[in-house]
């Protein structure tokens, strides 16, 4: 008996089970738009994993599926080892401290007619407004700013309360929906400097979710890139800013400005032609085929699947020959 | 401003109508057979209608009954109808809005079609129908009912409206990761942006039901005598108006002033609420 309780306190996963284990994450809405197919990645504990992709192509359901915003029409979802893919609102409530989220526009995330103390504090108020103060001054705020009003701040102050909010129940992951794509270029480093901070010091991890690849490139170690509802290329992101392997990533690398002009003025510049295909009727086979420089026959009617190339995952049959 | 102060007042006269009859002197069904003429076929006495010292607002032509009295109590009921059929209409719409707009699936689906059923429906014919073949009840609670039946899908549709914008804010989905539950994201995320809209709409309905009310006691179907309403005094004057336009310009006067004042107050509430102007 005592065995078998034992057996059942300490789960049955190895000592580095991740900290968020995705499988085959799928999400059609009403009207068969298949947002997301069958995404699967992991977050380790205290990792960035950045999440990249044009407008549309599912991010923000993949992150909202994550938190549980949305329910999954398959797959899974595991946090710390347990399936939270179909909890109810009720059953997830002690997994809300270990998972947060930032949102993408700091001022429609927060309540215009509540407080920042309010906004912190929380639904559950978890934080005195000692606590409250003492986190608003964590992310570069001043205690005064606990009685104001959103509509009182500026873009970048709004988004640090929000991160107070994320960090007010100590969680381990947070999901950034680009966190820092509405603020100006220069409030931007300001924001990433912080999270990375907080990151350090709290062994947080981070899903970064964003629709250009030059805002992850400081802050992530993985990087995922989706395309359609699915994820195209993952793995390390040295090597994938490098030598990056799937066509798309290529594309959407060759848009990020070089900080070199030299380099700048002579590298290549892949353009896309058109718009992302609507994900209710994706393209049959590669659905990024209509866009693809090296499209072939088999590209239209067979769909590649993830596989190892070059130390990540590619999903494009001419993987190994586009370097 | 000055919409608040005359409906403030209009409000207090009517609930002070037995201070002041008492002070008058004339309650709203004595008769005053003194400030009439036999001989002119029961006309007030003076060119006004009446109006002198002893009767400020004049006298109902044949009774002599104090049309200020008359006026004050017809105000109560005008008010209490109005104001009733409000409330009523506010919560009945503001729940099954609030419903209709969270749950979404079959609620809303049952919700959004029984609105459609009472707006497509020709009320005010129905409502006048109702109002004749119902007999023994309460007209007061009658016309309360009826009126109501009909108003609260113009609530619930506006709430409905705002809860489907509200519910997708992002604040609202952050306070559901922050482990908000159902009820309280009703009442603390969606409910205090709902405020402003069904403030500004209430004071439009009240003057909008003062108007109903008075078409209905008008038609001969809202509140029967001898209990006094402004639609009923109109009613009366009409035979009136060639000889004692007093007698009507009265009671109209009354209903207008009351219909601008809440027209009024409702602009004024709506400026304040609405958020650009708060910002700035
Ligand atoms: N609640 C919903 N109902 C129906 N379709 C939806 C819903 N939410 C998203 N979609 C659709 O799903 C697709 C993916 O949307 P999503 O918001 O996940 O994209 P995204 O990658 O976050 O894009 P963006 O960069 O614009 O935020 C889009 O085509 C969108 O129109
Ligand atoms: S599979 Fe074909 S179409 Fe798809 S990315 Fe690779 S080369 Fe391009
Ligand atoms: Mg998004």
């Amino acid at each position: 008996m005592k065995s078998v309780r034992a057996a059942l306190d300490a789960p049955t996963v190895p000592e580095s089970m991740p900290l968020l284990e995705v499988r085959d994450l799928a999400m059609t809405f009403r009207g068969g738009v298949r947002a997301v197919d069958g995404v699967g990645f992991e977050v380790a504990q205290g990792e960035t994993l950045g999440l990249v992709g044009e407008s549309g192509c599912g991010k923000s359901t993949t992150g909202r599926m994550i938190v549980r915003l949305l329910e999954p029409t398959s797959g899974t979802v595991h946090l710390n080892g347990q399936d939270i893919t179909h909890l109810s609102q009720r059953e997830l409530l002690p997994l809300r401290g270990t998972m947060q989220m930032i949102f993408q526009d700091p001022f429609s995330s927060l309540n215009p007619r509540h407080t920042v103390n309010q906004i912190v504090a929380g639904p559950r108020r978890v934080l005195g407004r000692d606590q409250v103060i003492e986190l608003l001054e964590r992310v570069g705020l001043a205690p005064e700013h606990a009685d104001r009003f959103p509509h009182e701040f500026s873009g970048g102050q709004a988004q640090r309360v929000g991160i107070a909010r994320a960090l007010a129940n100590g969680p381990k992951l947070i999901v950034c929906d680009e966190a820092v794509s509405a603020l100006d270029v220069s409030i931007r480093a300001q924001i990433i400097n912080l999270l990375s901070d907080l990151q350090e010091e709290r062994g947080l991890a981070y899903l970064f979710i964003a629709h250009d690849l030059s805002i992850v490139r400081h802050v992530c170690t993985r990087v995922a890139v989706m395309y359609l509802g699915r994820i195209v290329e993952i793995g390390p992101a040295a090597s994938l800013y490098s030598d990056p392997a799937h066509p798309y990533t290529r594309a959407l690398l060759s848009a990020v400005p070089v900080a070199d002009p030299k380099i700048e003025a002579v590298r290549e510049r892949i353009v896309l032609r058109g718009d992302p295909p609507s994900p209710a009727a994706p393209p049959p086979g590669c659905s990024f085929h209509p866009r693809c420089a090296l499209a072939q026959r088999r590209c239209e009617s067979e769909a590649p699947q993830l596989r190892e190339v070059r130390g990540r995952k590619v999903a494009c049959h001419y993987a190994e020959t586009s370097a | 401003m000055a919409g608040l102060v005359v409906v403030l007042t209009l409000v207090l006269l009517a609930a002070l109508a037995p201070v002041i009859t008492a002070w008058t002197g004339w309650a709203p069904e004595t008769f005053d057979k003194t400030a009439i003429d036999p001989n002119m076929g029961g006309l007030p006495k003076g060119a006004w209608g009446g109006i002198d010292t002893e009767h400020l607002l004049g006298v109902e032509p044949v009774t002599g009954r104090d049309v200020l009295s008359r006026i004050l109590y017809g105000g109560r009921i005008s008010l209490l109808i109005a104001m009733l059929a409000t409330a009523i209409t506010v919560v009945t719409g503001l729940v099954l809005g609030l419903l209709a707009g969270f749950l979404g699936g079959w609620a809303d689906t049952m919700i959004s079609r029984i609105t459609d059923l009472l707006m497509s429906f020709p009320s005010l014919i129905f409502m006048i129908a109702i109002l004749s073949v119902v007999r023994d009840v309460n007209r007061i609670v009658l016309l309360v009912a009826v009126l109501s039946i009909f108003g609260w899908t113009v609530v619930a549709r506006i709430v409905r409206g705002q809860v489907l914008t509200i519910k997708h804010r992002e604040y609202v989905e952050a306070a559901r990761v922050g482990g908000g539950m159902t009820g309280y994201i009703l009442v603390k995320e969606i409910l205090p942006g709902l405020t402003a809209p069904i403030l500004v709409y209430a004071t439009q309905a009240v003057p909008a039901y003062v108007g109903a009310e008075a078409a209905l006691s008008f038609l001969g179907v809202g509140v029967r005598p001898p209990t006094p309403s402004w639609g009923q005094m109109i009613n009366n004057a009409r035979g009136w108006f060639m000889t004692d336009p007093v007698y009507l310009a009265v009671p109209c006067a009354f209903l207008g002033l009351t219909v601008l004042a809440c027209t009024l107050l409702g602009d004024g509430l709506r400026d304040a609420f609405d958020p650009k102007a708060v910002r700035s």
